[in-house]
């Protein structure tokens, strides 16, 4: 592995985009906002100007460097392959890893040396507020590794969203992290299900302004507060920790996930991009259930709404994390899809030999292993007496869970046979289709909620997804009829079987015909 | 040196038709060491699919490429160390100076330390770049672009060269000193393939040819034995110094000899056998009292060649 400081990749980025010439205007247009910036706000609030002053270099700072850097990243890999320089570094002895860090690093470059330069005003800003500089260097550790981690996803998103790749999986990612860093920035918000302070870099600049190492564990609810304690302490299975070492710890774990599908794809065809492979799928959806279970507030009522039950209910959890895991599940399955190009390859490796049903239901194995697994962290961590209050009726929750599991296939399979088609976009038409789907289910499913026994066959069939959070309602109405239920699991492994038969018969078209004519071909030189 | 078993590239008929369109039909072929091997082709024969496969940049459907004995599939980094490989399309940095971009893929082939100034120097000095050494990329010619791309083929010295369309953008002159540079390469013992759509280029440096069509090898081997096998015999252009001989009776009469055009004082006609055959034929035509004034070899060249054996597509 070559040293950063010696990577090309590195080089040639830095090479192209710090030219003395763009320092020098980055520099001075740094140095001029600084200035201009500093002066207003001195004259205008005599008192607390420092403070206000470094919350703004230090805004400033993070948004250059994530939107900025960001920007770059997420272009880094596409671009390339537009302008057709991709393939000269695939032929190289870069390995993969190296190219990738090489651009993590490199790509940026520009926006870390428009943050190095606010530097000065930032150190103004920190001894005119006479904050400790261990706290604004903490900052900083959290910020830097904080861009890291976001960059590496961009860079992520640039792997995917190649031509060949349809897209689509980086429309997924880009709204991943935009989800993540809305609701990461509002702590109040992700105190409700977990005990884990913001993720955000927000977190950083507020640790600078009121941080301290204080570590001490959230108690009971008082006066109708979520929690209490230190606001910079996390708690992950029962052990109270600073915000500060688990949010640094999470972003490398990130990075690494990232770094990752980097590593496996960069220099291979993007016809056959494969983000994960299956055990790294299940892998990875496992490391999120145990980041979820770990931290999930177990000695309070998650949610505002439950207060009035004054303890926890095991209900609302389970709800929580069905939902949470089906989200999972559907996004490493699109993942997980096999394209055109990769079903041709298996044909041909497979020959006349023909694939088993086991690959005709792809992705259905891993999805169902990667279920079991979370199923695993969450029974381990929750089925205990005494941690919460029982109100979830366990055969209920049981079908409720294979129920979801046959629906998630059966829109899965259906994507995978979609995904076969002759088109450009095939996997975007599936989803519309899918989307059509649930939007004409979801009317018709209003409309007959005036007649309960249809609304409840047609949930069961359609659409059960309302099942995950509907709780008591719903686990009534399945002890009162469970006919139509069993009816409806029954059509949805129908369905996943049907759909698994489309995609197989595809592939058998794929396969090739008989022996190719031989060729004329003789060899030269012999 | 590179050796292509059983190789298959199949896509999706375009526009969503029914039906695959095979770029490479399980292509079986050797290009030993030292051979200038030349693949040629209509428009999307599948040349650069071919190409692609062995450098590694694409995945074969089917079959399998080793490189030095190196599976390129299964060890893309391991047979990528002895390839060098120029595109079809030109693609530079633009925002790099020629030597930072030369300097970029020495460090990147991770060559010793020690040699790549003095190598970079020199590869830039071998494509008659000095000039523009320091000048930005963005603003060379594409003939200049093209070069510094066969700069950076050549740079780490791989025992195999595959080029893709070596010649196209390039000035007469600076293609008379690619196959120069080519000739000598080869010399110092590297093996080339490439491919071209200009036969006569072919024809003066390559050692050995196959012609591809629809993913289809329709011929392959050493230059002159291709051109042979595909005329099944020599032909031959007899002249006359007066009329008056009726030569193409006298042709047709001829066992071997076949495909007889004649006008009254000469022909040119195809003769099953070597040498001696034609001695004995020419003979003969003497002593039936001919008046024979020249006899020539009426060979056709490659592009003839091609055009007989190809179905109508053009190069
Ligand atoms: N990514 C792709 N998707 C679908 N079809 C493709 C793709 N790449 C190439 N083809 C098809 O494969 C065939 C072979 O293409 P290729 O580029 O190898 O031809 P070529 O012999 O290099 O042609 P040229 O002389 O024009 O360079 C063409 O019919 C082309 O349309
Ligand atoms: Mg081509």
């Amino acid at each position: 592995m070559i040293p950063l400081w010696k990577n090309p990749e590195f080089i040639r980025n830095c090479r192209a985009q710090l030219r003395p010439r763009r320092l020098a205007l980055v520099a001075s247009i740094v140095a001029a906002l600084s200035l201009v910036v500093g002066y207003a706000l001195s004259q205008a609030n005599s008192t607390g100007w420092g403070r206000a002053y470094l919350v703004a270099v230090l805004y400033a700072q993070i948004l250059t460097l994530f939107l900025g850097g960001g920007v770059a990243c997420s272009r880094a890999i596409s671009q390339e392959r537009e302008q057709n320089t991709f393939d000269y570094q695939r032929v190289t002895q870069l390995t993969s890893l190296e190219i990738a860090l090489g651009k993590l690093f490199g790509a940026p470059a520009i926006s870390y040396f428009a943050t190095f330069c606010m530097f000065p005003a930032a150190l103004v800003g920190d001894v005119a507020a006479n904050i400790p500089i261990g706290r604004l260097l903490t900052a900083y550790l959290l910020i830097f590794t904080g861009a890291i981690a976001f960059h590496s996803v961009a860079l992520f998103v640039s792997l995917c969203t190649s031509k060949s790749a349809g897209g689509i999986t980086g429309v997924w990612g880009v709204g991943l992290v935009v989800v993540f860093f809305l609701v990461s920035s509002a702590s109040e918000a992700s105190r409700m299900f977990l005990e884990l302070g913001s993720l955000g870099p927000g977190a950083a600049v507020e640790f600078a302004l009121h941080g301290s190492w204080d570590v001490e564990a959230p108690t009971a609810p008082i006066m109708g507060h979520a929690y209490a304690g230190s606001a910079w302490t996390d708690v992950f299975f029962g052990i109270p920790l600073h915000h500060v070492p688990v949010l640094l710890v999470l972003y490398l774990i990130l990075t690494a996930w990232c770094l990752l599908p980097l590593a496996r794809n960069l220099k291979r065809d993007p016809a056959l991009l494969e983000l994960f492979s299956p055990a790294q799928s299940v892998g990875l959806l496992a490391y999120i259930n145990l980041i979820l279970v770990g931290f999930y507030v177990t000695d309070r009522p998650a949610f505002g709404l439950q207060r009035e039950y004054g303890a926890p209910l095991l209900s609302v959890t389970f709800g929580f994390f069905l939902v949470a895991n089906m989200t999972l599940l559907c996004v490493l399955g699109l993942v997980l899809l096999r394209n055109r190009e990769q079903s041709r390859r298996l044909a041909h490796r497979r020959g006349a030999s023909g694939f088993d049903w086991r690959e005709a239901a792809w992705p259905a194995m891993y999805i169902l292993a990667g279920a079991a697994c979370a199923a695993a962290l969450f029974l381990a961590r929750f089925a205990r007496p005494g941690v919460f209050k029982n109100d979830l009726d366990a055969g209920f929750a049981v079908f409720v869970s294979v129920l979801l599991l046959a629906t998630l296939l059966r829109d899965l399979c259906f994507l995978q046979w979609m995904n076969m088609r002759r088109s450009r976009r095939p996997l975007m038409q599936g989803i519309i289709l899918l989307w059509v789907f649930y939007f004409c289910g979801g009317i018709l499913l209003a409309m007959a909620r005036f007649s309960k026994p249809v609304h409840t066959a047609f949930m069961a069939i359609v659409s059960p997804w309302g099942l995950a959070i509907s709780g008591a309602e719903e686990q009534q109405r399945w002890s009162l009829f469970p006919g139509p239920w069993y009816v409806g699991l029954a059509i949805q492994i129908a369905l996943v079987t049907f759909f698994a038969a489309q995609y197989y018969k595809s592939m058998a078209e794929l396969r090739p015909a008989a022996l190719p004519a031989p060729a004329s071909a003789g060899t030269a030189g012999d | 040196m590179i050796h292509l078993e059983h190789l298959t590239k199949e896509y999706d008929m375009p526009g969503g038709k029914a039906g695959k369109l095979v770029a490479a039909n399980a292509i079986d072929l050797t290009v030993p060491r030292g051979e200038i091997f030349g693949l040629i082709g209509p428009n999307g024969a599948g040349k650069t699919t071919t190409l692609k496969m062995i450098c590694g940049l694409l995945a074969p459907t089917a079959g399998r490429v080793t490189v030095h004995g190196v599976d390129v599939e299964r060890h893309p980094e391991q047979a990528q160390r002895h390839l060098g490989y120029l595109a079809d399309f030109f693609s530079v940095y633009d925002d790099l100076t020629v030597w930072e971009y030369v300097d970029y893929f020495a460090h990147a082939y991770k060559m010793a330390e020690a040699v790549i100034p003095g190598r970079v120097d020199d590869v830039i000095r071998i494509v008659g770049l000095e000039a523009k050494r320091d000048s930005f990329i963005s603003g060379l010619s594409r003939g200049m672009k093209q070069r510094l791309g066969i700069a950076r083929a050549i740079l780490h010295s791989p025992p195999i060269l595959v080029l893709d369309e070596p010649t196209s953008g390039l000035d007469p002159k600076a293609r008379h000193e690619l196959k120069q540079l080519l000739v000598e390469l080869n010399r110092a013992g590297a093996t080339l393939f490439i491919t071209t759509h200009i036969l006569s280029d072919v024809e003066e440096i390559c050692t050995s040819v196959a012609i591809l069509e629809k993913g289809v090898l329709l011929r392959c081997g050493p230059l002159a034995a291709v051109m042979q096998e595909a005329r099944g015999g020599r032909r031959l252009r007899v002249r006359l110094a007066a009329p008056g001989f009726g030569l193409a009776e006298w042709l047709a009469a001829q066992p071997g000899v076949t495909e007889v055009m004649a006008d009254a004082t000469s022909a040119v006609f195809l003769l099953a056998g070597d040498d001696a055959r034609t001695a004995e034929l020419v003979g003969r035509l003497v002593v039936a009292g001919a008046p024979v004034c020249g006899v020539e070899d009426a060979s056709e060249n490659l592009e003839a060649l091609y055009s007989r054996l190809s179905s109508g597509e053009t190069m």
